[in-house]
């Protein structure tokens, strides 16, 4: 099943690299080079699952070169443990880490703009610990001083943004975000998880917050999006109240593309992309498409 | 260390005793100066608790609201003193070894020269007393907490050389973090202001500057706690007295003294200035300063002690009764604590259409586990400690928030952080038990305050633009969304669950005037614990696309 899937999905790459995808995917020249613009994976740990993943898209060297700086963002957002299901799962951030030391990188530095306690969220959610023993650094970024101020020349609503000094330092930016529910956008997922590069996020929820995730969105692109759908959070996200918001779905997606990779989730959660406000404008605003028709998709199911 | 001191002669080894007095400084200066400076949290509240178990005024407040052997440390103090004399001065209290440190500096660069006596200044000691008394009787525990060295202590620490050292702190994590190095990082400032540093340097300048030339005056001359172990210390069993027979006159022992209390001409100690430093001891180079049992032989017979004499006595039963009726009037039932409308940092507009709405607050809120306001009032001394301790920063000493008998006591400030739910540690380290040690499930539970949203504020209804910050902070869901309309979605509150923990009010984008806001409960209530409801598993067997 595997490897037919993995064929076909070669030769979709084949047929598909074609500068309208290009364009559609709007992520500079390296997407169209990979095999597929998004790969699915489910049933597995979610280590497991990134192996495969990674490897369908040529390895992680297809990402991170020799000797580069990289930033690996998950959602650390709550001071909660990973049974819980509000933060990206501590595993899948370890090897993440471990896939950049290995195809090559100088350094890999994971942090967060929590919203709980700082400390408290980096050891509840085991990822400190995981990111450390992956080889990463682990950085801290609860003080608005770790922040420089950026323009968002294309953005409706968002004109300025502070941005987290590691973000304008790397060579590769990688988003590891959690699949949650979430009270204030519905979804939180890849785009939704830039928030946490970011220092003002008040004036966002203050100035149509869909508005400013999808001006962010298209400014700031990460070089890849691995979305953790193993725990996922279905009511009272994005903090949840108990593990009885969290359904096991065991599944991962990865994409170059943060809208192709939120699309996907949207629907893998059951939702309609095009109900998520921010999805919408994003793809209003030329990310990419609001339809996985004619992607290069490969679907890995153990 | 000092003047001339660890003189050992003639197989008289009298320096262990002042030796063993300064590894008890030692300890309980470097213990408790650890605690107010921790910056990043990193003290257990077992080793805090140890450290501030005998602190003199912490224990016995801590006496008032919850007898028992954790609050016996004042009553060891008390036998102690009985026993040994001051030697809590000299040795558990950090106020006391701060101003040795001082007065050690002050000759070390040569500001002041060699001790000499000094007439006692009991009625004005005992003037000062009485006013300490009256104010923690009224209730002024935080004005009193200027009074009690500990918490005079805790202020200067943490309003003083606290922000010192995050201030160098921050600029180490700022140059190593430009080489990649987070293992320090950038800590808050917390609650510390010029103008806080300013008042608490202000009024507790008094004993740092008294100790640069006089020693201990302010130990025997303004704190309470000195003036009423001076009065115990009366009588104490073990005391230092002069020999005569051996006493040569050099006066070495009285150019040591920082207690200004050794009287040559009598020959005699003052028993209730002496802070047992035993400085005297070690500097006599011929065994003339003994310390000792009264009635010991040739020490007694040669009388080289201040005997208690009748006047004191008197004065000590009068000041005793002031204090049964001053601790019986504290454990009295609360005035009701004073309402006063609290405004948040309303100048920094976030949202896109100013709100009009002015946020309405009957009470500011007092940290979980105090009970409520009047309770925490009377018993917190405002010694700073569950300041320092906070992780989020939410505690911050009240100016106005609580009128004057709340001053300078915590109270939580939603303008600069929120209380995390699952954190108890205020109480795991306040001295006093004004903030009671809640077990975390019970602390989840407890409502310091209760949510009010006002809907013409929010952004939702204002704006038509989608939030939802309030509710996808709020740990318990007391604030959820709602359907609005055109897919929006507004908060709706349901306040019986609320615990009041700011995170709403923290987070909400609207200026002047938040949508969202706690207003703090006068007495402590229980929350209704979260709904339980669990989410469908059905999880689909293919991709859906």
């Amino acid at each position: 099943m595997r490897r037919r899937q993995f064929i076909r999905g070669g030769i979709g790459a084949a047929a598909f690299a074609t500068p309208l995808v290009d364009r559609l995917l709007g992520s500079g020249a390296q997407a169209s080079k990979l095999p597929y613009d998004l790969v699915a994976v489910k049933d597995g740990e979610p280590e497991a699952m990134f192996d495969k993943a990674i490897e369908s898209l040529g390895g992680m060297k297809a990402f991170v070169q020799r000797n580069q700086k990289v930033v690996v963002k998950p959602n650390i957002g709550w001071a909660v443990t990973p049974e819980r299901g509000a933060n990206t799962h501590p595993g899948l951030v370890k090897r993440v880490v471990e896939h950049c030391l290995r195809a090559g990188a100088k350094e890999v530095v994971v942090f967060d703009n929590t919203c709980n306690e700082w400390r408290e969220c980096y050891q509840q959610s085991g990822i400190e610990r995981a990111a450390k023993d992956g080889g990463a650094k682990v950085a801290p970024g609860h003080d608005e001083k770790y922040y420089q101020a950026a323009e968002v020349p294309k953005g409706k609503k968002l004109t300025a943004v502070k941005e987290h000094e590691l973000i304008r330092g790397c060579d590769v930016f990688i988003n590891v975000p959690v699949l949650k529910c979430h009270k204030a956008t519905a979804l939180t997922i890849a785009m939704k998880n830039l928030m946490g590069i970011v220092w003002d996020r008040k004036f966002w929820h203050g100035n149509d917050l869909h508005q400013c995730i999808a001006d962010y969105a298209c400014q700031r692109q990460p070089d890849l999006n691995i979305v953790d759908a193993y725990r996922v959070m279905k009511a009272n996200g994005p903090r949840g109240k108990s593990e009885d918001d969290i359904v096991t779905m065991k599944a991962l997606l990865v994409a170059p593309n943060a809208l192709v990779v939120d699309v996907a989730a949207a629907k893998l959660y059951g939702t309609k992309p095009e109900d998520v406000g921010y999805i919408k404008m994003a793809h209003e605003a030329g990310l990419g498409p609001i339809a996985l028709d004619g992607l290069r998709i490969n679907r890995i199911q153990s | 260390m000092g003047v001339g001191v660890d003189t050992v002669r003639a197989g008289v080894p009298r320096g262990w005793l002042r030796r063993a007095r300064i590894a008890f400084a030692v300890v309980f200066f470097g213990g408790l100066g650890w605690a107010f400076l921790d910056l990043a949290n990193r003290m257990s509240s077992a080793l805090i608790g140890a450290l501030t178990w005998p602190q003199f005024v912490p224990s016995a407040l801590r006496w008032v609201a919850a007898p028992g052997l954790a609050a016996a440390g004042f009553f060891a103090v008390l036998g102690m003193t009985l026993v040994f004399g001051r030697v809590y001065c000299s040795a558990i209290c950090p106020l006391g070894v701060l101003q040795d440190l001082f007065s050690r500096a002050s000759r070390w660069l040569g500001w002041a020269g060699r001790y000499r006596y000094a007439r006692p200044m009991q009625r004005a000691a005992l003037l000062v007393f009485a006013i300490a008394v009256v104010l923690l009787s009224l209730g002024y525990s935080g004005l009193f907490g200027f009074l009690d060295p500990f918490s005079a202590f805790g202020r200067l620490v943490g309003d003083l050389a606290r922000p010192v050292l995050v201030a160098a702190n921050n600029v180490v994590a700022g140059f190593l973090g430009s080489f990649g190095i987070y293992r320090i990082y950038r800590v808050s400032m917390g609650g510390a202001s010029l103008g806080a540093a300013g008042f608490s340097l202000a009024l507790l300048l008094l004993p740092l500057v008294l100790s640069l030339r006089r020693g201990r005056l302010y130990c025997n001359l303004i704190c309470p706690v000195g003036t009423l172990l001076g009065l115990v210390s009366r009588w104490s069993l073990f005391r230092v007295r002069i020999d005569r027979g051996a006493c040569v006159k050099c006066g070495d022992c009285i150019s040591v003294c920082k207690a200004e209390c050794i009287d040559l001409k009598k020959g005699a100690v003052d028993a209730a200035r002496c802070v047992a430093c035993f400085n005297c001891l070690s500097v006599c180079p011929e065994a003339g300063v003994r310390y000792g049992m009264a009635g010991g032989g040739r020490v007694g017979s040669a009388e080289g002690s201040m005997a208690p004499d009748a006047q004191g006595r008197r004065e000590f039963l009068g000041v005793a009764m002031a204090v049964a009726g001053g601790a019986s009037f504290v454990a009295t039932p609360a005035r009701a604590a004073e309402k006063k409308g609290v405004s948040g940092d309303a100048l920094k507009a976030a949202a896109a259409k100013p709100s009009r709405i002015p946020e309405v607050k009957h009470f500011p809120v007092s940290p979980p586990g105090s009970g409520g306001i009047a309770r925490f009032n009377r018993l917190c001394t405002g010694c700073r400690l569950c300041v320092t301790a906070c992780p989020s920063h939410v505690l911050r000493p009240a100016v106005r928030e609580y009128g004057l008998a709340g001053f300078l006591q915590p109270h939580m400030d939603f303008g600069v952080s929120f209380c995390e739910y699952d954190c108890n540690r205020c109480g795991d380290v306040c001295p006093t038990s004004a903030i009671l040690a809640l077990a975390k499930d019970a602390k989840r539970l407890v409502q310091v305050g209760r949510v009010v949203f006002t809907r013409d504020n929010c952004v939702v209804q204002s704006a038509n633009t989608a939030c939802g910050s309030c509710a996808e902070h709020c740990p318990t869901q007391a604030v959820h969304m709602v359907p609005f309309k055109d897919n929006l979605t507004i908060p709706e509150i349901d306040v019986d669950r609320c615990v009041g923990c700011g995170a709403c009010e923290h987070v909400c984008p609207t200026r002047p005037y938040r949508a969202i806001y706690v207003d703090g409960n006068p007495e402590h209530r229980r929350a209704l614990p979260p709904t339980k409801e669990k989410v469908d598993q059905t999880v689909p067997k293919d991709f859906p696309f």
